[in-house]
């Protein structure tokens, strides 16, 4: 997956979609409207390359683009897709990390994994928690 | 669109911001000097029974372009492996502000420490021990539609015991920067 090229798109259940991009328009991660998410797609070239499924309404989006930068070596990016749920025993995680060559390493966020697999942070992310 | 973020050494009083994300950057006795490629302009000397110090680098994130939504979860680490030989380590740590490094040029940099960099977040340790499993945090986020730097700065130095360290150029290292943005 080209993450350059790469958009999202929300597909509501009403049916109706919100593009990252689409006709000149910019959408923001933030305006994507969870009450009634029921997929979240990674689109690359009008093809859907990841899609994530919200069946259960406790389940909340997480989507970050992770970029490690070495320098004098350049950058990798991977995206961070997954989900979060708060059960009764707390807050739990499932997380794909996606590489630009399709490699997909999925993981709980509490696996703790080295950088560049770490937990996202929710700072500023207020509403990815409600 | 992704962002695009740029590693930047600041040096100079104003301070000059050189992008360092694909070229080599190096420690010098000197604050003026070119901060890339491989100059030979006052390297730090060898001298037995002292300590000399590189002018302390001061590194920051800048975003060129802003990102749709918000860059934060800001971290720094090494390999974890000091590769420059022996007698020669690198110290740093965080910072909420810039700080011209000084010293006097040819001969040694001014010790860098929460003295004489007041904005550093606590006095420098080895930067090695901050890998990839063991990361340093570094607080600051940029969101739409701004631009510019960001985040804390990372400063370091480069410490020579002039008892034990060899003449030459040291072994490359590889520090990394990482974020998250939406």
């Amino acid at each position: 997956m080209n993450i350059e090229s790469m958009r999202w798109r929300a597909v509501y259940s009403d049916g109706g979609e919100l593009w990252q991009e689409k006709d000149g328009k910019t959408a923001k991660y933030a305006d994507i409207d969870r009450s009634k998410l029921m997929f979240f797609d990674l689109v690359e070239d009008d093809v859907v390359k990841y899609r994530l499924f919200f069946d259960d309404p406790k389940k909340r989006l997480i989507f970050r683009i992770r970029t490690v930068m070495r320098a004098g070596e350049g950058l990798q990016r991977i995206v961070l897709l997954g989900w979060q749920k708060t059960v009764k025993e707390g807050n739990i995680q499932a997380v794909m990390y996606i590489h630009e060559d399709d490699r997909v390493l999925f993981a709980s966020a509490w696996d703790k994994l080295p950088e560049p697999y770490g937990p996202p942070s929710f700072e500023g992310y207020d509403f990815e928690l409600k | 669109m992704v962002a695009t973020v740029t590693i930047r050494r600041h040096h100079g009083a104003t301070p000059t911001k050189t992008d360092i994300t694909t070229l080599n950057t190096r420690a010098c006795t000197d604050d003026g000097v070119t901060p890339t490629g491989n100059p030979t302009a006052n390297p730090i000397p060898i001298v037995a029974g002292n300590t000399k110090y590189s002018y302390w680098i001061v590194t920051r994130l800048s975003a060129d372009t802003t990102p749709t939504g918000t860059i934060n979860n800001l971290k720094w680490y090494s390999d974890g492996t000091n590769s420059l030989g022996t007698g020669v380590t690198c110290v740093g740590n965080n910072a909420s502000a810039y700080v011209q490094a000084t010293g006097t040029a040819g001969d040694t940099g001014t010790v860098l420490n929460t003295t004489n960099y007041a904005n550093l977040s606590a006095n420098p340790t080895n930067v090695f021990a901050w890998t990839s499993g063991s990361t340093l945090s570094l607080a600051g986020s940029i969101s739409n539609p701004d631009t510019g730097d960001f985040g804390d700065y990372f400063v370091y130095q480069i410490v020579v015991n002039g008892d034990t360290a060899s003449p030459g150029a040291t072994a490359q290292e590889t520090f990394t920067f990482q974020y998250d943005e939406t």
